[in-house]
């Protein structure tokens, strides 16, 4: 099973601090990032191998995006995706004081 | 006696049972209007009014004749009332058919009450009224999808509004109708229905959620969270839950975003989206 959605979102806070903020929050492991593609972002192992579980967020130039990619072959996939979102919606984006919350385009 | 409005106003329902009034929404095929009856003197009646001149009245009736505290009941269904000898008026009073449902005492309706952003903590307030009154229903496979703002009724006390009644049956009735005029305006710009609905789909209790989620959205800001979509014209966005930022705070937001996936196996249960809703803090809602 496969998951694989991302949500625009505002926030006072530059990348840097967001980590701070996110590594201090738990329970994912933040780290920094950086691509050609997608320059420096930040991203977190969501689910415990041998789950594919990888959340990404990504600085546009007047907003972020985080980027949610899920695959799992257990039989309660539903379930685990189900607390990444509760952690993500419930913890993560309330932690970075997320404002102006959409749905967009997924970054693959 | 006023003279009679243009169709149906003043026209008769039931043998005289029902009067038609007042124009509330729509025109052509499909119409809400008020409705008085002279056997209770007071009360006020919706008749949702629809071109269905082959409607068969008694299955019809049978199916959408339940009771629900909060929802409103069923009053009377059928064809208007043929009186003189006018063969093409009586051709038209048999061609359109009406749906009467008694409205609560003393209430308005909710588009009339709310006319801007109420605020998250009240937007909530109201739409966990609403949303109680739908989980009965729902648990009897009556899931009222087409409950919409114009359907609900309620009254405003010391700035706060809470609801009386909500009509759900008003998208099974006009279902039952035909488009005479390709070209006429729908009943209602905005869709609050699901996109599985308008896919064409059989409606699930995770219906109800996007509808709500849509309604809290748009009772909280002041803006339908789909701008960019219109019955009768492109509903792009809403089919895929791209929905405008949702300026609420996050603990609602949250709670929103879930409700308006566009996939309903990524919805809440009605139950969970309530739950949730009630247990955001509405200190973290401000006021």
């Amino acid at each position: 099973m496969r998951k694989v959605y991302a949500y625009a979102f505002r926030s006072e806070l530059a990348l840097p601090d967001m980590l701070a903020r996110l590594r201090e929050l738990g329970p994912w492991r933040w780290i920094e990032r950086d691509n050609d593609r997608w320059g420096e972002y930040i991203s977190a192992r969501a689910l415990p191998e041998p789950n594919g579980g990888t959340v990404k967020i990504l600085a546009e130039p007047d907003h972020y995006v985080v980027n949610v990619v899920l695959e799992s072959e257990q039989s309660d996939a539903q379930a685990l995706f189900e607390s990444v979102r509760e952690i993500l919606f419930d913890r993560v984006l309330p932690a970075l004081g997320a404002a102006g919350l959409a749905r967009t385009e997924t970054y693959e | 006696m006023s003279e009679p409005g243009p169709f149906p106003i003043g026209e008769t329902l039931g043998r005289g049972a029902f009067r038609v009034t007042d124009h509330l929404a729509g025109r052509g095929d499909a119409q809400l209007h008020c409705a008085v009856s002279p056997a209770y003197l007071g009360s006020r009646f919706l008749a949702s009014v629809a071109l269905a001149p082959r409607l068969e009245t008694g299955p019809l009736r049978q199916r959408l004749d339940y009771h629900y505290p909060g929802v409103l009941d069923l009053a009377w269904l059928g064809h208007f009332d043929v009186a003189g000898d006018d063969p093409s008026r009586n051709l038209r009073q048999r061609s359109y058919a009406a749906m009467v449902e008694q409205l609560p005492a003393g209430s308005e309706s909710l588009r009339t009450l709310v006319t801007g952003p109420l605020g998250a903590a009240p937007a909530v307030d109201l739409g966990l009224a609403v949303g109680r009154i739908l989980v009965a229903p729902a648990r009897n496979g009556h899931r009222l999808v087409a409950v919409r703002p114009e359907l609900m009724w309620g009254v405003a006390r010391g700035g706060a509004i809470s609801v009386t009644a909500l009509s759900g049956r008003s998208g099974p009735f006009f279902a039952q109708g035909q488009t005479a005029f390709p070209g006429s305006p729908p009943l209602f710009e905005r869709s609050y229905h699901a996109p599985e609905i308008h896919a064409g789909r059989e409606s699930q209790e995770e219906s109800l959620v996007f509808t709500l989620a849509v309604m809290i959205a748009e009772w909280a800001t002041g803006d339908y969270p789909f701008p960019d979509a219109q019955v009768g014209g492109d509903l792009d966005s809403l089919k895929r839950g791209r929905h405008a930022p949702l300026e609420v705070p996050i603990q609602l937001a949250s709670v929103l975003v879930h409700g308006l996936q566009p996939d309903p196996a990524d919805r809440p249960s009605l139950g969970r989206f309530l739950e949730r809703l009630a247990l955001i803090d509405p200190a973290r809602l401000g006021g």
